[in-house]
Formats: C-alpha cells, sequence, structure tokens
C-alpha cells in the first residue's frame, strides 16, 4: 500500500505492507536511520519521533499511520541547524554509545518545546524532567548527564547558535543521528539474515532438511548453524540453522520451512535443583565442549553432573586450611569470635545492548571478506575470521565505528559474524543478521547468577580469623564463573576460596563489565559491613585495618569528609513508614593494559590531524582519550585532532575490554604526538627552511615566528608516524615484557580502588528502596578527560542499582524458555530511578604505571550493591543477601516496621 | 496479510480481522507473529475521537487518546482518578497514540502469550493456562478463572470504578463490568464479539468534590506494569464519608471493586484508624498463586495508600 507523508518538511510517497510500522518505512524505505529500533515494544523510545510536534514511539505505530501527518525525525536538526537541547546534550555529555540518543534527544526537544510555552526559561525540576523522559530508557547509564543538559537547555543555556566545548569527540554525530552502526549499513543487494533457534531445552538432533526452506522464491540460503560436536541443542534459543533472503517475512516463511528432527532429552533450568543428585546433565559426555563465560583461558576442571570444579581453586585460597579451622571454630564458639555466615544470592545480569548483536558480511570475491560487526574487538575478530574461514590477512575486513553498547557480550567470533558470513558466501550477495530483542536476551550472554556460600570469623577486635566462600556460578551452558581471584586480591586475613560453575539448560554466560565483580563484592563488602556493626568497629576503620595496600587511603579520607556520612545515627534508629539510611562499600580491581598497542598519526593538508588504532568506542570513549591525549601534548584545541578507530586496517589496539583500553592507548598516543611534534619541526626546519625551529604553543616556533599548526599542515608534506608499542612499564617491570598472546593482556602489579557511599530511602509499607544520592570514589591513577571519567561512573552506578534492585531473568520450568525476553518484563533502571551521583578521584597512586593512568570501567561497578544492601541494613536493621530487593523480596522483612498493623 | 481498510463501522462489522486505531497493542503483536487474523484499519472512521462534557456526564470517543484524556482540564476537575490513571500509565510517546477504545480492548500484557513459541488458550491453542502451573510471579492474587494474569487496563478500571458505560456497535450500551465479564471465559480479555466496536464512552454526572486517587505499585518509578493498581473515590460530607468506591486492579484477570472496604468506610469519619481498618479488608477472598502470595500484603498497602491519596495525606 502507498502512503503520503510529510517528513522533515518533505512531502513523502512510501510504498508498504499493512502490517509495516513507522520505524521500518522510516529506517527501511526512506534510510532515514537515526531513528533506531531497539526494544520493538514501545518500551526504551530509540525510536522516538515527532508526529504532528508529539514524540511517538514508531515501533508500535502502523507505518499507514503516517498519512497525512507532519513528521520530524533527528535527520531535521542536523549539524547545521541544531537544537538547543542537541548542544546541552553535547556539553553535559548526556549519552554514551549513542543508541538511545536520537531517541533521547527527540523526547527532550518535544519537552523542551511545550515547557518553554507554558513556564519560559524556568529550570524545571527532576521529577519533572523524569516524567516526560520517562518513556526512554538508556542502557550506557547517561542519565546524570541528560538531566543536567535538559534543564539547562530548558533555562536558557543554549539558546545562542555557538557550539559548545564538548569532551566526547563523536558526540555530534551520535546527538544527530548520523554516527552509523553496523544495524544501519546497508549495500546494495543486501539481504536480510535470520537464524532458526531450538525449540527445545535439550535434544539430540537427528536430521536437518532445508529442502522445503530453499525451494520458496526470495530465499537465498539457508545454512546450518550448530556446532555442537555431538549435534546436541542445550537451550531453547541456540542457533541450529540461518537463512538469508530478499525480507524479513520471507526469511520468517523460510524457518519455519525447516524441517528438524529432534530426539528429545530431559533438561534442568532451575538452579538448585541443577546441583541435584540425579539432576538431568546439560554435558553428559565425557569431553565437554562447554564454550567460555570469561575472558581468560578455561583451567582444567573436575565435573560431577552439571558441578565444575576448576583446579584453580587451590590456587587461590590463601592459609585455606587456617580459614577453614577459623570459620570452624567460630561456628563451635559464637560467644567469643563473630561468625558471618550467610548465602549471598545475587542474579543473572542480561547484558541488554541497545544495539542488539548484529553482523553485515560482504564477500567481495571468493576470497576477500569485509564484516561490519557490532563488536570490542575489531582488530581481533578479523584475526578470528583469518582463521576461521583461512582468509589472507590483506583481505580480511572488520568495520565497527560505532557500536551501541557491549558490556562485554560483544567479543570474539560471534554466532551472527558466523552467519551472516556463510549465508553471504552461499547466497553470494551481502548478508545484515540483526538479534531480535528476544534473541539478544536469550542468547547473547549474561552475567552468571551466583550464589555464594560465605562464611567469614572476625576476632572482637576486628581481625579477620578466616573467610571461606564456596561460590556457585550459574554459566548456563557455558563454564568459568570466577568469584574467588577477587575475594583472594582483597584485604588480609586468610582465606579459603572456591568457584564453581554449574551448568544448566539455558543461554550461556559471557563475561559482564567487571565480570564476578558486583557478585564478589556485594558478599564481601556486605559481610564486612556487618563484622563493623558487630564488633562496634566503624565501617571505614575496619577497612583501614584490613588493607593491604595504600590504593584505597584517599578514598577513606574523602569518604570520612562526607557530611552525610560524618553525621550518621545509629543502625535502625529511625521510625515511621520511610526509613532512610547510608552505606558504605569498597572494591578492587585488576589493572590492565595491551602491550602490543600502537597509535598512528597522520598530519595532512587536506585532513589536518587524523590518529588511528584499533580500538573501539562503545561509549566509553576511546575516541575521546585519544583526540585528547594528542591534542594536549600537540597544545592543540582537541577539535583539531580527529581520531579514527573500529576499524581493522588501523594499526593494532586493545581489545575494549577488561578495563585496559585508556591504559594502553593514553600512553601510546602521547608517545605518537611527541613523535610527530618532532617530525613536524624537522619538516618545518628542511621543507620551510626556518632557523632554530621548536615546538611551542601549538605549532612551530622559529627565529622570525611563530606557525600553528592548522597553518603549518598547509605548507609541508604529508607527515606520519606510529608509535611503538605500549610495552611494559619501565625496565624493571618482567611481567608486562612478556608476550601476550592473542587476547593482549597483561597486568599491572597493583590493583586499582573504589568506595561507594550511598544513601537510600525505604519504604517499609511497600518494600521499596529508594536510592537518594550516591557518591563514588575512584583510585586508579590519572583521569584523562573527566567529564567522561564521570559518566563511565555514573554508567557504572545505574547498570548496579538496576543489578541490586531490578533486573532478573524469568523462565518457564516446563520448557525453559526465557520469558522475560522484552524490556518490559527485563527491568533496567529509568531516568527517574537515577540518583544525583557525585564522584571523587585520587589521582596519585598510579605514577609508576606507563602513563599514569590505569581503567576504571569495571572498577566503578564494583561497591554499588553493597553499599546499596547497608545502607539498607542501616536504614531498616535488615541484611539483604539475595538480590535483586525487588518490592516482593523486601516487604516481608520491613512491613511490621511500618507502623501499618493490620 | 488480509486487510480491510474500512471508513464507517458498518464497513468495519463486515470486515475480518483485528480491529486497528492507533495499533499499539496490535502492531506488536503482528510482528512478533501471534496476531494472524488479519487487519481491519478502523482509523478513517471519522468522528470517534471527541471529548464533550456536560453537567449530566461526560461522553470520551473511542479514539480519544489516553493523552487526550489526562490533558483534559473538565475531566481533570471532575473525574480526577480517571484524568490521573490517564496521565500514570504507560510512557508518554505511548499515551500519545494509544486511544480510549485500544486501551480497554488490548490483549494480555502474560508472557506465556506474547511469546510467539508458547502455547496459550488466548492464542486459540487448546491447553490449560500455561502460567498457572508455570511461571506465575506476575500472575493473579485473586483467582477468578482459568486465566491467571492480571488484566492490562488501568483505564478499565479507571472507569469502573466511575461506572461508566460502554456504547458498543452491534450491541448498544454495556457496563465497564460486562465489558470485562467474570474473567471464566480463557479465550477472552473481554467480552466483545469479534465484530463489535466500542465507539464511546459514557460517564455518569460527575459527584462534586469527590476526593479521588490512583496509585499504583511497581519496582521502578515509571513506565512499568503495576503489581498492584487502586482507584480510589471518596465522597465527604463534612467530615463523614458519604460514598466510596475502591476498585482494584493487577490483582485478578479483570478489574474489580472491592465492595467490603467500600462499606467499611461508608458513614465513617476517614481517620487512620478507619482506613486502616477497611484497607485490612481489601485481602479478603485472596487466593495466591505459587508465586504470588508477595501480592497479598501489597494489596493492603497499595488500598491504603491510595486512600491516604485521596484524602491528601501526605507523608
Amino acid at each position: 500500500m502507498n502512503t503520503r507523508t510529510t517528513i522533515n518538511g518533505h512531502e513523502v510517497h512510501c510504498t508498504h505492507e499493512p502490517d509495516s510500522s513507522a520505524t521500518s518505512v522510516l529506517r527501511d524505505t526512506l534510510g532515514l536511520t537515526g531513528t533506531k529500533y531497539s526494544c520493538g515494544a514501545g518500551v526504551c523510545g530509540a525510536c522516538t519521533v515527532l508526529v504532528n510536534n508529539a514524540p511517538c514511539v514508531t515501533c508500535l505505530m502502523p507505518a499507514r499511520a503516517l498519512r497525512d501527518k507532519q513528521i520530524t525525525t533527528i535527520e531535521h536538526y542536523g549539524v547545521n541547524n541544531l537544537h538547543p537541547v542537541q548542544r546541552a546534550f553535547l556539553a553535559h555529555d548526556g549519552l554514551q554509545c549513542g543508541f538511545c540518543t536520537p531517541g533521547f534527544v527527540m523526547g527532550a526537544i518535544a519537552f523542551f518545546e511545550r515547557r518553554r510555552v507554558e513556564f519560559g526559561h524556568t529550570k524545571p525540576t527532576r521529577e519533572e524532567i523524569a516524567e516526560a523522559m520517562s518513556g526512554h530508557l538508556c542502557r550506557c547509564g547517561a542519565y546524570v548527564g541528560i538531566y543536567e543538559a535538559i534543564a539547562a537547555a530548558i533555562a536558557g543555556d543554549f539558546d545562542t547558535d555557538v557550539s559548545p566545548d564538548y569532551a566526547r569527540r563523536d558526540a555530534l554525530e551520535k546527538v544527530t543521528g548520523s554516527a552509523q552502526y553496523t544495524v544501519d549499513v546497508q549495500l546494495p543487494g543486501q539481504l536480510c539474515g535470520i537464524m532458526l533457534g531450538s525449540r527445545y531445552a535439550h535434544a539430540g538432533v537427528k536430521s536437518m532438511n532445508f529442502a522445503r526452506a530453499e525451494a520458496i522464491p526470495g530465499v537465498k540460503a539457508v545454512v546450518r548453524m550448530l556446532t555442537d560436536p555431538l549435534n546436541v541443542v542445550r537451550y531453547v534459543g541456540m542457533p541450529v540453522a540461518a537463512v538469508a533472503a530478499i525480507d524479513e517475512a520471507t526469511c520468517n516463511a523460510a524457518l519455519a520451512a525447516i524441517d528438524v528432527e529432534y530426539d528429545v532429552q530431559p533438561f534442568v533450568i532451575d538452579e538448585t535443583y541443577a546441583r541435584k543428585e540425579g539432576s538431568p546433565v546439560v554435558y553428559p559426555e565425557k569431553i565437554k565442549n562447554a564454550p567460555n563465560a570469561s575472558e581468560g583461558p578455561i583451567p582444567p576442571g573436575k565435573w560431577n553432573g552439571n558441578v565444575r570444579t576448576p583446579i584453580l581453586n587451590k590456587v587461590l585460597s590463601k592459609k585455606g586450611g587456617a580459614a577453614e579451622r577459623a570459620v570452624s571454630n567460630a561456628r563451635r564458639d559464637a560467644a567469643s569470635v563473630h561468625l558471618i555466615e550467610h548465602t549471598y544470592v545475587t542474579p543473572a545480569q542480561l547484558h541488554t545492548a541497545f544495539e542488539p548483536h548484529c553482523c553485515v558480511a560482504h564477500w567481495e570475491s571468493a576470497d576477500k571478506l569485509t564484516v561490519y560487526a557490532s563488536t570490542q574487538a575489531s582488530a581481533h575478530l578479523k584475526v578470528l575470521i583469518m582463521k576461521e574461514y583461512d582468509l589472507k590477512k590483506e583481505n580480511v575486513t572488520v568495520i565497527a565505528p560505532y557500536v551501541g553498547g557491549a558490556f562485554g557480550a560483544k567479543q570474539g567470533l560471534l554466532t551472527e559474524n558466523s552467519a551472516a558470513i556463510q549465508l553471504a558466501r552461499k547466497a553470494g550477495a551481502p548478508v545484515k543478521l540483526i538479534f531480535s530483542r528476544r534473541e539478544e536476551l536469550t542468547d547473547s550472554g549474561c552475567r552468571p547468577m551466583v550464589h555464594n556460600e560465605f562464611a567469614m570469623a572476625v576476632h572482637p577486635k576486628g581481625e579477620q580469623l578466616g573467610m571461606v566462600s564456596h561460590a556457585y556460578g550459574y554459566t548456563g551452558t557455558a563454564v568459568q564463573s570466577q568469584i574467588a581471584p577477587w575475594l583472594r586480591f582483597a584485604y588480609s586475613g586468610p582465606k579459603s576460596c572456591h568457584d564453581y560453575d554449574v551448568t544448566t539448560n539455558s543461554g550461556p554466560a559471557r563475561p559482564f563489565r567487571a565480570p564476578g565483580g558486583p557478585p564478589a563484592f556485594f558478599a564481601l563488602e556486605s559481610a564486612i559491613d556487618e563484622a563493623a556493626f558487630r564488633t562496634d568497629i566503624d565501617a571505614v576503620s575496619l577497612r583501614r585495618m584490613w588493607d593491604t595496600s595504600d590504593v584505597r587511603t584517599g578514598l577513606y579520607d574523602w569518604v570520612e569528609s562526607i557530611p552525610e556520612w560524618k553525621n550518621r545515627g545509629k543502625a535502625a534508629s529511625g521510625s515511621g513508614r520511610f526509613r532512610t539510611g547510608i552505606g558504605f562499600a569498597a572494591g578492587n580491581w585488576h589493572s590492565a593494559y595491551s602491550n602490543t598497542t600502537r597509535v598512528q598519526i597522520d598530519v595532512t593538508a587536506a585532513e589536518g590531524v587524523v590518529a588511528s588504532c584499533a580500538v573501539q568506542d562503545m561509549g566509553q570513549g576511546a575516541r575521546s582519550v585519544i583526540a585528547k591525549a594528542i591534542a594536549d601534548e600537540l597544545g592543540v584545541p582537541v577539535s583539531q585532532v580527529e581520531a579514527r578507530i573500529g576499524h581493522s586496517d588501523y594499526v593494532v589496539g586493545p581489545i575494549a575490554t577488561g578495563s585496559r583500553t585508556t591504559p594502553s592507548i593514553f600512553p601510546t598516543s602521547i608517545e605518537a604526538a611527541r613523535m610527530m611534534r618532532d617530525k613536524l619541526v624537522g619538516a618545518a626546519t628542511s621543507e620551510l627552511q626556518l632557523r632554530d625551529a621548536t615546538w611551542h604553543a601549538g605549532g612551530v616556533r622559529h627565529a622570525t615566528g611563530h606557525i600553528p599548526l592548522h597553518e603549518l599542515t598547509g605548507k609541508i608534506s604529508a607527515q606520519s608516524v606510529t608509535s611503538n608499542k605500549r610495552g611494559s612499564n619501565g625496565a624493571l617491570d618482567i611481567l608486562g615484557k612478556l608476550p601476550q598472546g592473542e587476547l593482549g593482556i597483561s597486568f599491572f602489579p597493583k590493583m586499582t580502588g573504589s568506595v561507594c557511599v550511598m544513601t537510600v530511602e525505604v519504604d517499609t509499607r511497600l518494600g521499596r528502596v529508594i536510592p537518594k544520592q550516591v557518591w563514588m570514589g575512584i583510585s586508579a591513577g590519572h583521569i584523562v578527560n573527566p567529564p567522561l571519567a564521570d559518566s563511565q561512573v555514573y554508567g557504572a552506578v545505574i547498570q548496579n542499582l538496576g543489578f541490586t534492585l531490578t533486573e532478573e531473568r524469568h523462565y518457564d520450568p516446563h520448557t525453559a524458555t526465557l520469558l522475560s525476553s522484552g524490556m518490559e518484563e527485563y527491568r533496567i533502571q529509568g531516568i527517574g530511578d537515577t540518583p544525583p551521583v557525585t564522584t571523587f578521584y585520587d589521582e596519585t597512586r598510579f605514577s609508576k604505571m606507563k602513563g599514569g593512568a590505569s581503567g576504571l570501567a569495571e572498577l566503578s561497578t564494583l561497591a554499588i550493591p553493597a553499599a546499596l544492601g547497608n545502607a539498607v541494613f542501616h536504614a531498616t536493621g535488615w541484611r539483604p543477601v539475595e538480590l535483586p530487593l525487588t518490592p516482593n523480596r523486601v516487604l516481608p522483612h520491613v512491613s511490621l516496621l511500618s507502623g501499618d498493623q493490620w | 496479510m488480509n486487510y480491510t481498510n474500512a471508513t464507517s463501522l458498518e464497513e468495519a462489522r463486515a470486515a475480518t480481522g483485528e480491529f486497528r486505531a492507533a495499533g499499539t497493542d496490535l502492531q506488536e503483536r503482528l510482528h512478533s507473529g501471534i496476531a494472524k487474523r488479519g487487519i481491519v484499519d478502523i482509523s478513517d472512521i471519522p468522528d470517534l475521537d471527541r471529548i464533550d462534557v456536560l453537567n449530566d456526564g461526560c461522553t470520551i470517543g473511542a479514539f480519544a487518546t489516553v493523552h487526550d484524556v489526562g490533558a483534559h482540564a473538565l475531566l481533570q476537575q471532575r473525574y480526577p482518578a480517571l484524568a490521573l490513571t490517564a496521565q500514570t500509565i504507560a510512557t508518554p510517546q505511548i499515551r500519545n497514540r494509544a486511544t480510549m477504545g485500544g486501551a480497554l480492548c488490548q490483549r494480555t500484557r502474560c508472557w506465556y502469550y506474547r511469546h510467539p513459541d508458547l502455547a496459550c488458550p488466548k492464542k486459540g491453542d487448546q491447553c490449560a493456562c500455561p502460567a498457572r502451573t508455570g511461571n506465575n510471579q506476575f500472575g493473579v492474587c485473586f483467582d477468578f478463572g482459568p486465566c491467571v494474569y492480571p488484566h492490562p487496563s488501568s483505564l478499565g478500571l479507571a472507569l469502573l470504578a466511575y461506572g461508566a458505560e460502554i456504547e458498543v456497535a452491534g450491541r448498544g450500551r454495556i457496563s465497564t463490568a460486562e465489558l470485562f465479564g467474570d474473567g471464566r471465559d480463557v479465550t477472552r480479555d473481554h467480552t466483545l464479539a469479534a465484530n463489535e466496536i466500542i465507539t464511546q464512552i459514557h460517564l455518569p454526572a460527575a459527584a462534586p468534590g469527590e476526593r479521588a486517587f490512583y496509585f499504583r505499585q511497581m519496582s521502578r518509578m515509571a513506565a512499568e506494569w503495576p503489581l498492584v493498581e487502586v482507584v480510589v473515590r471518596l465522597m465527604l460530607e463534612g467530615d463523614v464519608v458519604r460514598d466510596a468506591v475502591v476498585g482494584i486492579g493487577a490483582v485478578a484477570n479483570i478489574p474489580f471493586r472491592l465492595r467490603s472496604v467500600e462499606q467499611a468506610l461508608v458513614g465513617q469519619q476517614p481517620d487512620a484508624a478507619t482506613l486502616l481498618r477497611a484497607a485490612a479488608l481489601s485481602k479478603n477472598g485472596a487466593e495466591a498463586l505459587p508465586q504470588t502470595a508477595y501480592k497479598v500484603p501489597m494489596v493492603v498497602a497499595s488500598v491504603l495508600t491510595a486512600l491516604e491519596g485521596a484524602l491528601g495525606v501526605t507523608r
């Protein structure tokens, strides 16, 4: 059918199916890809446009409803027509990965315009902004900047047509919707790819027949995706096959025509049952081929049913015997020693990137392949593709300039890459394969749920006598949950730490921002808080007593200066329905980098200063770190340096995981800039015959004057430098000089440290926990780009408030199908759930690390769950040990405090 | 896909398929593949979006948007709980398009129903309610019938509390309670036949000076289906409750009124003790599922909160 509409002032006629959505017409038919498709259920707001000036979600809007309407999309507000809201988002960094940003901007513009009419330039309250933006979600957690941006825009701070200074180098592309993500790639002749997932949780695949599917007109390729060596599917949604066809409807018809004969086996989905004798076993075979849930190698382990015990457990204990004895003594003699013993439960957390896993594969010839991927590791993905498909280095290109959120789940050669590559080869045409939101939540990984059977014996004077942890990580079909290392390396005292993987017939767990971290520190920091309470020792002082490093010393001093913390009352001393409390917790994380990272700089007349590195920016700010480091070193405004990343042809950068990005690219960017400076001085001397040339004030000073860099580029030949490999942290750093292998990670022998203080209000009548204010202290060395560091920390707070309060997976017990497979049921935090966050950085503790800057992406997540739990204890006297703190879990423990006795 | 563009009620009633006005619910079900009956586009039928507030009542067209109802100054004044509900549900973007008729006729939000690979009687599958013996974490705690998922229509609850009548092309005027039925038909979310269309909503004359409130219990601040929702209307005479309406949703497969709570309020001074005593009655008759016992104390807490809200009791 045909629909006439007006889009951004232009009359448009478009042809579509009766059931087409407005999103598909805008994006696919009209190519207006600034409007994003994410949840498909009207929850996330990424597809928001203005319909006759009112914001509407286009995923739930029939294409026909566009008829005779005035539609305004993000493309209306381009670089030359920026709205004050966009300038405010730039200046206040109201974004990270940028995928939800066009929707947020459109919603905020509608609010801005409406409110200006009603109230002029009066600043809106947080509550008003939260209500107006309640139909938008952001997984990176950019809400703190968004609050500031919208308030400042309405107040009039950005009314003049002047581009503000802003720290995020790709923010302009993101606020205008021109940033091209993998889902936006549209190549000539491109086909649509969709995967077939298993309907059964556990079954042998006896046969698969594609004949009927291949016979459907428009179907161009059908390929087998089942890679299990025994031809067994082990969870609902596990990829079995994939099809490529001319459109989505044809793909779906083909999927329905694939004949698979299953031999259905018993399955297990209940975590507790999976540990029991006699439960169905996910990997009954002798040689088990379980995927890796971690970023490190899988050590050998011993299996018993679904429970796997890695041999690492022995290494990860310290005076394990003493720890066990101390705990068992405390169990016998609770009067003279404090025994803190709980099973701490943390939920599975789904990454929920707003850009789903996605890949476009294009075989330019039989042995030449270009892959557009939503990945955290373009260079590494290239290597994996070369190996898997036996291709030459020069014939594989991986492109990923913008990545709409990843959080650990987008590394390696993933299903969507394999499917798109194989389909494209078979079809002889480019294929784009995008996970549906259901696939994204079912099959792109999770942070494993953890039951930590934890006990700690503490002397009345505060000495840690022994800690015993048995941490069961429910890793789905994967293995390698890691809790023990974090317990082992935090604090002094005897420790007996044991990790176990428990397999169930659910999707494989994958690394999630600080894998193992939030679960480990929830147990540890809740237990320490309890120890502090029971020994009547100040919570900060007790940690000072147990610390083995100076990394948090400055942070503790800062915490002790926070008035709310200093003036806190006794636990559970309030009254009435609403109880307030304050909690404190700490964390430690590794300090990692990639010693093979290089950065290249080219200076040309046409393009000015262009830096390049095969690293990814998923919102954490890699582009901006490179640009800022180089601009500062050259003494020029950051706007004069362009950083190009996300392309495997660039010099090798770090895989953007493991908090290693900044520590890898920062020192190499500085080195490259210094090399370029010398080169420019040399060129000025030789080519322009300048005397006494030196680098000064962003240009070349010479005997008779000064040429600023932007003028110099037009006068000399093109210059290019590439930094050396990042290397170790000094002559004596033997560890850092060791070759790293493919995954490229080295460790600096000092852990980073963080603290979190949080106030909460507990509504004892309704069982609701509301965070009111958060203070985050970070000790990770030099902060390269403070506004972006703040954004990273805010995002960590918000994601982990979700982990602590609302995020929870639900399965059907009878089929093991994921029920919380949409964003209505998988509940991430909204803007209204976000409290104000204050940050503090101790930058003094990593001067011996090259560049002085460690990473903070993972570090900043660790202390949040326990800080919140400890605040709930302080408010109510009830100590939560099981997350998330949804009202059903909270109410039974606090309802008696409400005073509503019925 | 079978498609009819109906420009009159007659054409619409003669066509085969699901009615699509704004499409807010249908569009998602079309995309997931669970809506298979085709589309009867009714959005071109004229004159169904008017809101007329008169002294003896009010008429709201079926195509009036949720936003229009929430933002209507006279509705806010005379039917405050209805306007408040309309301002609270879903998200601003959805409220801008979703219609009142669609809000009443939307299908259940049950995750078994919405999942294309799972069977559910509401999709025409020959099976018992899968949530009853499956995962019913967000299920009912008042067990009225075979389906154990809460009815999704918050506005239906508000209209029930106002004694609204629904004008149905093909049937005539029915009460809101009749629209939803008794919850015993496992295949349905409302009692309309496939060719019956809501055209208007009639509200009786406003009760002067009513004190009203809408409260929803959620795990987040906004944009979430409720765990419990309550509409309260209190008509006071001096400091005594002359009449009370307390309706509850999200706890049964239909919204319903809590008559015993209402009775406990009428003729009483609404002091703290009276509210508590009345609210405590709200759990009478509750029958929780294996996973929904948590909702029962929340019912009492939510009713109490809504009663206090109506009376302007602040923290």
